[in-house]
């Protein structure tokens, strides 16, 4: 990738070990600011663990170990004095299962404004929560019920409303790991539409097991291969002619 | 290449490269035998040219519908994506250039009371253009894209050539307006030899971006060669 | 060779051969062993319902025998001249002896007189609900038949075994003290138990490191649950008796005792709750940029007080029917009166169950049943509770 000052984040040598396992070998990597990049490859190749070592997601998991520089605009986030939860308010997460608290949908999206301090309840959180849910293209299924739990909705209504909850602490970056893993292919459709308008405003990275989705998302693909970044490019030039020959069995399903 | 995990996949991407190699082989063996009937003067091989053209369109048809249906129902990617288009263009050009050997098959068989006496140059056109043809199907069935830079190469030699023929031609028919009906034959015929020709150049081109994945289409040969050999990038 | 693995075009006979009808039979038999399993199984515990009921249900009523009683002066230093003479063996001698002390207490009663039904003795009322071994003597039969006829004597609801404490003679002893005594008790061991055992499991699960150490804690957490009870009450008297000073047969020291053996069930299931809630609410609250403590709080505990609540009642209710460490910290004694704080001696229900069990007058078997039944009463509505929020907390996520 060319040094482009327009990246969000900038990863250079980045290792990481679970105990002895060393299961990412030294990645580095530019994600551009206001695009969505994908992460591809087969199971256990490091695409997940890499995504959470972008919001320290994997500082909960005992005998993990980061080594390496993680630059959100130009600062470390695995700085001594950075401080995990106001990082999280940056790079937000979106999970694999629609995860939403099994409390109303208004209090789904108003908990992490109300935890944060950004914001007390009243009119404003109301228009907070209006304004999270439009962006999240939900507003209009769920409007008349914010009072009804958000675990009755359909999953991909659930997975709209975990993006929306995500989208109301305002972050720069918004992490998915897999998203649509277990929603059907309308809904599928209906999250990448709303990858497609939401990265106008947020540098978005996503992490899949459906190659035609990231080809279908993403402006940027990086696949991964036992712990190696292999290759990473614009989308059409992974999809259409990869220069490693890796890349090109996984893409083609030749892989082995 | 390694095998593909979908063992049908493999198979139909396999049988899509033979039948095109199998319609290459026919519109090869139609142009050579088309000259060989104006060479010899043979109206019967130009009529064989003529009744074999259905074959050829037919497996135009068959191969359209293998990469619909490749297209529709595995979502090629990559270099299978990149075959799959390669085919569907290859496979327009090949029908074009049986159509062109029937074309001269056809002039051919309206010599039968004008024979073409100065044959030299239409035959050295007629060499340089199958050659051309070979290597592209050649560069086709072994994915050697220096071999399909090769067949691009020739085509200034072969426009060279026809130039020389069509000047030639002129000159024969100026002196003898006998000889006009069999004159504008020879051209029709050099004419469509020229453009199986250029076909030719299509196929190597569209072997070169199914192997590299650069589109050298109108681009120069020795930009052309820079981006193969990757010291241009394509922006 | 040919495939054994190819679909058999030959033979498509649906019907059964011999191979699948033995198996078929093996299959019946297996589910009637269960049939008779549990036959027997609810045998024994019908058996065991209808032995405590029929001996117990009897004791809810108790004789009362309808006399004139005079309140005269004399009555103050000899209560046996409150009552007629003839009657004064068939009277029980606890309601006699209270009478000095009611008149203390009213003293403008002395000179009246009137007729009151009154306590009978335990053997006419042995006599009355007809049970062998009653020890009426032949003379006072004849008169309580006379009685009956007049219709001077009758079984009345037994008020006195709820309102009153245990006593030497059998129709003045009730189960409140005991009852009061097991609420103070259960009140003590919920008290320390249950915000101890929760915060240890918090701590356990969301918090500590996955290290030997910890590790090792799990292990002995889950032995102790599995060690027998009487080893709380050697530990108790040790720890709370001996060396804090707490007082012997308290309910202090008591719910205390219970309160340790309480401990690792309440962990076990507490941890069990927590385990319960899906990882992902736990991401979903840290994504966000909850804090520990805040996820926790916030998102892992309300979705676990459902089990955590159902794990602390099966925990009591074990603590409420125990009667093993309560034997070693001096609760199995003869303690008549309700305690007034927590520090004074007391007993609880299964306790007095026991004492009263070991008596050797007759009349008191029936009151051990009658215990028994208010006990399991106790019990069975306490376990419903439990099935009912376990029930609620049975959603999925």
């Amino acid at each position: 990738m060319s040094t482009d000052t327009n990246n969000k984040l900038t990863i250079r040598d980045l290792k990481l070990w679970y105990d002895d396992f060393e299961a990412l070998h030294g990645v580095d990597l530019d994600i551009p600011s206001g695009k969505v990049t994908a992460f591809i490859g087969p199971s256990g190749c490091g695409k997940s663990t890499f995504l959470r070592c972008l919001n320290r997601m994997n500082d909960r998991i005992p005998g993990c170990r980061v080594q390496g520089d993680v630059l959100l605009e130009g600062n470390d986030i695995y700085a001594p004095d950075v401080d995990v939860v106001q990082l999280r308010t940056h790079i937000g997460m979106v999970f694999q299962k629609p995860n939403p608290f099994p409390k109303s949908i208004y209090e789904n999206i108003a908990y992490a404004p109300r935890i944060h301090g950004m914001m007390q309840d009243g009119p404003d959180m109301d228009a907070l929560v209006e304004t999270a849910l439009k962006k999240a293209s939900i507003w209009d299924e769920v409007k008349d019920k914010l009072k009804q739990p958000g675990t009755a909705l359909s999953g991909g209504q659930q997975q709209r409303l975990c993006i929306a909850r995500t989208i109301a602490i305002q972050p720069d970056v918004i992490l998915m790991d897999e998203p649509c893993s277990a929603l059907d292919p309308i809904a599928t459709a209906k999250i990448e539409e709303l990858m497609d308008e939401l990265k106008q405003e947020y540098t978005i990275v996503i992490v899949t097991h459906n190659m035609q989705q990231a080809a279908r998302a993403s402006d940027f693909t990086a696949y991964f291969y036992l712990g190696d970044l292999i290759e990473y490019g614009k989308t059409t030039d992974i999809f259409t002619a990869p220069k490693n020959q890796r890349t090109e069995d996984y893409i083609t399903g030749r892989f082995g | 290449m390694t095998e593909h995990t979908i063992k049908r996949f493999e198979d139909e991407l396999t049988a899509l490269k033979e039948k095109i190699l199998c319609m290459g082989g026919l519109v090869e063996k139609a142009v050579r035998r088309s000259m060989k009937s104006v060479l010899q003067v043979d109206p019967g091989k130009a009529q064989k040219v003529i009744d074999r053209d259905r074959a050829i369109n037919a497996l135009e048809v068959e191969i359209d519908e293998m990469t619909r249906s490749m297209l529709a129902l595995r979502q090629p990617a990559a270099g299978d994506l990149r075959l799959v288009i390669a085919t569907i263009k290859i496979v327009t050009d090949l029908e074009r250039s049986g159509d062109l050997a029937e074309g001269i098959a056809d002039a051919m068989l309206q010599t039968k009371d004008h024979p073409i006496i100065h044959t030299s140059s239409l035959e050295t056109l007629a060499e340089l253009v199958i050659e051309q043809v070979k290597y592209a199907l050649d560069a086709f069935a072994s994915e050697d894209f220096e071999k399909a830079l090769d067949c691009v190469a020739k085509d200034k030699k072969v426009n060279k050539t026809f130039k020389a023929f069509q000047r030639e031609n002129l000159t024969y028919l100026m002196e003898d307006p006998r000889q006009i009906t069999a004159g504008l034959l020879a051209s029709a015929i050099g004419k469509n030899l020229e453009r199986i020709g250029d076909h030719a150049v299509n196929i190597a081109e569209m072997v070169i971006y199914m192997v590299k994945g650069h589109d050298i289409r109108h681009v120069d040969h020795k930009t052309a060669a820079a981006l193969i050999s990757g010291e241009l990038s394509e922006d | 060779m040919s495939d054994p693995l190819k679909p058999s075009s030959m033979d498509t006979s649906l019907k059964a051969d011999n191979r699948k009808r033995r198996r078929a039979r093996a299959d019946s038999r297996f589910k009637w062993y269960g049939i008779i399993a549990l036959g027997l199984a609810m045998a024994f515990l019908t058996f065991f319902f209808i032995d405590i009921i029929g001996k117990g249900l009897p004791a809810f009523q108790q004789a009362e025998i309808l006399v004139h009683v005079e309140y005269s002066e004399a009555v103050k230093s000899n209560y046996n001249k409150a009552v007629p003479k003839k009657y004064r063996k068939l009277i029980s001698r606890a309601w006699l002896r209270s009478i000095p002390m009611m008149l203390e207490g009213h003293p403008d009663m002395i000179g009246t007189s009137e007729n009151l039904w009154v306590l009978a003795d335990y053997r006419v009322d042995q006599f009355l609900k007809g049970h062998e071994g009653h020890r009426l003597k032949k003379k006072y039969q004849q008169l309580v038949a006379q009685l009956e006829t007049d219709g001077k004597v009758h079984l009345a609801f037994n008020t006195g075994f709820f309102s009153s404490g245990d006593s030497k003679l059998p129709e003045n002893a009730g189960i409140l003290a005991s009852a009061i005594g097991s609420v103070l008790v259960l009140l003590l061991t919920m008290l320390f138990a249950v915000p101890v055992g929760v915060m240890t499991a918090i701590y356990l699960e969301e918090f500590a490191p996955d290290n030997h150490f910890t590790r090792l804690i799990e292990v002995n957490i889950n032995n102790l649950a599995a060690i027998p009870s009487i080893l709380y009450g050697l530990l108790g008297l040790a720890i709370f008796i001996n060396f804090m000073g707490v007082p012997r047969s308290s309910a202090l020291a008591g719910g205390l005792t219970l309160a340790l053996m309480t401990l690792p069930i309440i962990i076990i299931a507490t941890r069990a709750a927590l385990r319960a809630v899906p990882d992902s609410i736990r991401e979903a609250a840290y994504g966000l940029g909850a804090s520990s403590l805040q996820t926790v709080w916030h998102h892992v505990l309300p979705l676990a007080i459902p089990g955590i609540l159902t794990g602390s009642i099966i925990g009591l209710a074990q603590a409420m029917g125990e009667t093993a460490p309560l034997l070693i910290v001096g609760m199995m004694a003869y303690i008549p009166d309700a305690p007034h704080s927590i520090l004074e001696a007391t007993t609880v229900l299964p306790a007095q169950v026991y004492t009263w069990s070991a008596e050797s007058i007759r009349a008191f078997e029936e009151r051990t049943a009658a215990g028994i039944m208010v006990l399991l009463a106790v019990l069975l509505s306490l376990n419903a509770v439990a099935v009912k929020l376990r029930n609620r907390s049975q959603q999925t996520w």
